[in-house]
């Protein structure tokens, strides 16, 4: 089924056309959504969420860029707003104290580097994860981002500047990248050979 | 250079795996996106769920039903007339001099109070057991029963009024007596109960052959039942254990095991493997029950029902005129005809004013709908009137009682407000109380969190202080005299609210209305004047 017939067929709030959609888009989702949650029940209730806006909204759609993308920026939303109100920023330290924070990071386990990765961004502190998930991940702007998590612009910047150097002291850790020394060298070896 | 394409490389990478990235979400997500988008369709599976939930109860009510009429009908005949006969024999066979009867717990759950492990029953007493509690008798209670101090020589009494069920469980036989009283066994139980026998004399012969007839009685009653001879076994039945002043008193009886079964006339007894093992398991639950009530901490009862509160009430205060008993219509020469003080209410110029109300109070809950309530509170009333000054002291009077002979007089007096047709001064009456409400309150409806509530209550009253600026007699003048301010007083308070519970705290919040009961004033003066305020009353309440 195309996107616009699935399209037409939310649009009359039909049930097999919305079950479709779900299922087209609902993995990827969820994914997005576990990069922001706490663990997968969490991720399914953003998701959850996320698709009744999505159905209920589905008449706001311009045909403005990918359908998928659209409904993208809305889990996105979702998962913020979520977050946001079950108070894990309010409790949650680390837009605050960076330095005294401590990644468990044996609870990685060994699968394929897509889920590495992911659950290496799960591993950071929230504030963190939320930052680095926003602006590299999704592409938000730190401007954007700072009205959404209601902290200022230059604190979006350096929370992110810290989370990108945790999560690549672990991905360094796991060996699922290389250090930045190692690979100059490699580079240059290659090219002096 | 190299750092900034390393830096976009690294966030590429991190882009490029998280959009890799598949998780399948389970059923449920999509079922609850489902019943929300579509809210209407969901009544069909409910009506279906309810339809099967329906099915399934009634079929196993049915069945369990089916399976206990049959097996009880006869068991009933041929268990009660046991008991029955059993019981009337034992009573036959002792020798009586008092009856003691427990009387059942205030909680359901046991069948016998627990008395402390000290009490001993006098010698040759019968202790009649009955049931009134609407409860089977638990596993404690018969952990309780094995374990009641009793003196010797006496027993167990069981009252008619036992169900089938009970019955059936009294007569498993006894748990082990390791786990109750290590130094007792079933062995030695029998080895006591021979000790037992010579020191009862005649008593215990009697009794066991009371018992051994019985049992041969009830084993022919239940072979005639069951029509099957070979499968009839029975056990002795009670047994006495004593130690020297602290006895343990046990009792069985007859267990008939069974396994035949008639096509019309089923006999359901404990088979007594399954007895055993019953046993086993009924005597570690007593066990741990037993030890489980005695030592566990009791909180207690009344903190459950108590609530403590703290509330306040801002309100609008009214005052109504009317003719106290001074106020006859027995004049003198010296006195005009007296006026209705009730047209007072519409002559004077006055205006509502803001009264408030602050308190603590305690409510205690009788029952599930009805609470009593008492506290203290402060109060005050205050009220704007009308007038004038004037340029100087004007001599005017107030009409008076004497309190001796119940005359009115005219007591004179001097006063700076006047009652004039430009009243453009505030004058204010007020009263500053404190009241010991006393009162309760009746639950109309609600449950869990929300409820709903009417109250009233009466509230002796002690007025520490006011202003009072009293109308003359002549109505031209107000004359301000505080010592003419009755200072005890009686209110009453009816009130509804709605309590929302939560978080241990509940919160209450509704309209109230409070009448002063008595006049303001001292009875000397002949106006009448009762207040009276509608508030709005907000509280919070808390448990003990």
């Amino acid at each position: 089924m195309t996107e616009e017939l699935l399209l037409a067929g939310c649009l009359k709030n039909n049930a097999a056309a919305q079950e479709a959609l779900y299922s087209r888009f609902s993995p990827r989702m969820l994914g997005v959504c576990y990069r922001f949650a706490k663990n997968r029940e969490d991720a399914e209730d953003m998701l959850q969420e996320g698709f009744i806006k999505v159905f209920s909204q589905i008449h706001q759609y311009r045909n403005e860029g990918a359908l998928e993308g659209w409904i993208r920026r809305i889990i996105v939303h979702t998962s913020i707003n979520h977050l946001k109100k079950n108070k894990k920023f309010s409790d949650s330290l680390d837009i605050i104290h960076a330095n005294s924070i401590h990644v468990n990071e044996e609870m990685i386990p060994s699968i394929m580097q897509a889920k590495q990765v992911v659950e290496c961004i799960r591993m950071l502190p929230l504030g963190y994860r939320t930052v680095l998930n926003l602006y590299a991940i999704e592409g938000f702007p730190h401007k954007e981002i700072a009205a959404m998590l209601d902290i200022e612009e230059s604190t979006s910047r350096s929370q992110y500047t810290r989370a990108k150097a945790m999560l690549e002291e672990i991905l360094i850790r796991k060996k699922i990248i290389q250090k930045p020394r190692e690979r100059s060298k490699l580079l240059a070896s290659g090219t002096q050979g | 250079m190299e750092k900034n394409i390393y830096t976009d490389d690294f966030e590429l990478m991190l882009k490029e795996r998280s959009d890799e990235f598949r998780m399948y979400p389970s059923k449920r997500v999509w079922h609850s996106i489902y019943n929300d988008l579509h809210p209407s369709r969901k009544w069909p599976s409910i009506a279906v769920s309810l339809l099967l939930i329906t099915t399934l109860i009634i079929t196993g009510y049915w069945n369990n039903n089916k399976h206990t009429t049959a097996s009880s009908t006869n068991s009933v005949n041929s268990i009660s007339a046991l008991k029955n006969n059993f019981s009337t024999k034992i009573q036959q066979s002792i020798v009586k001099n008092s009856r003691k009867e427990i009387e059942p717990p205030s909680t359901s759950s046991t069948l016998i109070q627990p008395t402390p492990a000290t009490k001993k029953f006098p010698d040759n007493e019968t202790v009649n057991i009955k049931n009134t509690t609407t409860h089977p008798i638990s596993s404690t209670d018969i952990a309780y029963i094995h374990t009641t101090k009793a003196s010797k020589n006496s027993a167990l009494h069981f009252e008619d009024n036992l169900s089938i069920d009970d019955v059936r469980k009294l007569q498993e036989p006894i748990p082990n007596l390791k786990a109750l009283n290590s130094s007792n066994t079933v062995a030695s139980v029998n080895k006591f109960s021979s000790k037992n026998k010579d020191a009862l004399g005649n008593k215990s012969t009697d009794l066991t052959i009371a018992n051994t007839k019985l049992a041969a009685e009830n084993l022919s009653t239940i072979k005639e039942l069951s029509g099957n001879e070979s499968n009839i076994t029975s056990l002795p039945v009670t047994l006495f254990s004593t130690e020297e002043n602290n006895v343990n008193n046990i009792n069985t009886f007859p267990s008939i095991k069974s396994n035949s079964v008639n096509e019309n006339k089923k006999i359901e007894v404990a088979t007594a493997q399954s007895t055993n093992q019953r046993i086993i398991s009924i005597q570690d639950k007593a066990w741990i029950d037993n030890d489980a009530f005695y030592n566990k901490s009791k909180r207690k009862k009344w903190k459950d029902r108590a609530t403590k509160e703290f509330y306040f009430t801002p309100s609008v205060s009214f005052r109504n005129f009317s003719n106290n008993s001074g106020f006859d219509a027995i004049t003198n020469g010296s006195l005009t005809v007296p006026f209705s003080a009730s047209s007072l209410n519409a002559t004077l110029h006055q205006k509502p004013g803001i009264g408030f109300e602050a308190g603590i109070g305690w409510a205690y809950s009788l029952s599930k709908k009805l609470r009593l309530k008492v506290g203290i509170q402060a109060n005050t009333t205050s009220y704007v009137i009308y007038g004038e000054e004037t340029n100087h002291p004007v001599l005017t009077t107030l009409r008076l009682t004497n309190i001796n002979t119940g005359f009115p007089y005219l007591d004179p007096r001097t006063a700076t407000l006047a009652n004039s047709g430009m009243n453009t001064v505030k004058i204010h009456n007020s009263t500053y109380q404190v009241s010991i409400p006393l009162g309760f309150s009746i639950k109309i409806a609600g449950a869990d969190k929300l409820e709903w509530y009417a109250g009233a209550s009466v509230q002796p009253t002690l007025v520490l202080f006011g202003k009072a600026n009293l109308i003359s007699d002549d109505r031209k003048n107000y004359v301000s005299d505080p010592s003419l301010i009755r200072r005890w007083n009686l209110n009453a308070g009816f009130e509804t609210y709605i309590h929302y519970k939560f978080d241990g705290f509940t919160l209450q919040a509704g309209p109230q209305f409070r009448y002063q009961l008595l006049s303001t004033y001292a009875n000397q003066y002949t106006i009448n004047e009762n207040l009276y305020n509608i508030g709005l009353k907000i509280g919070i309440l808390k448990n003990f």
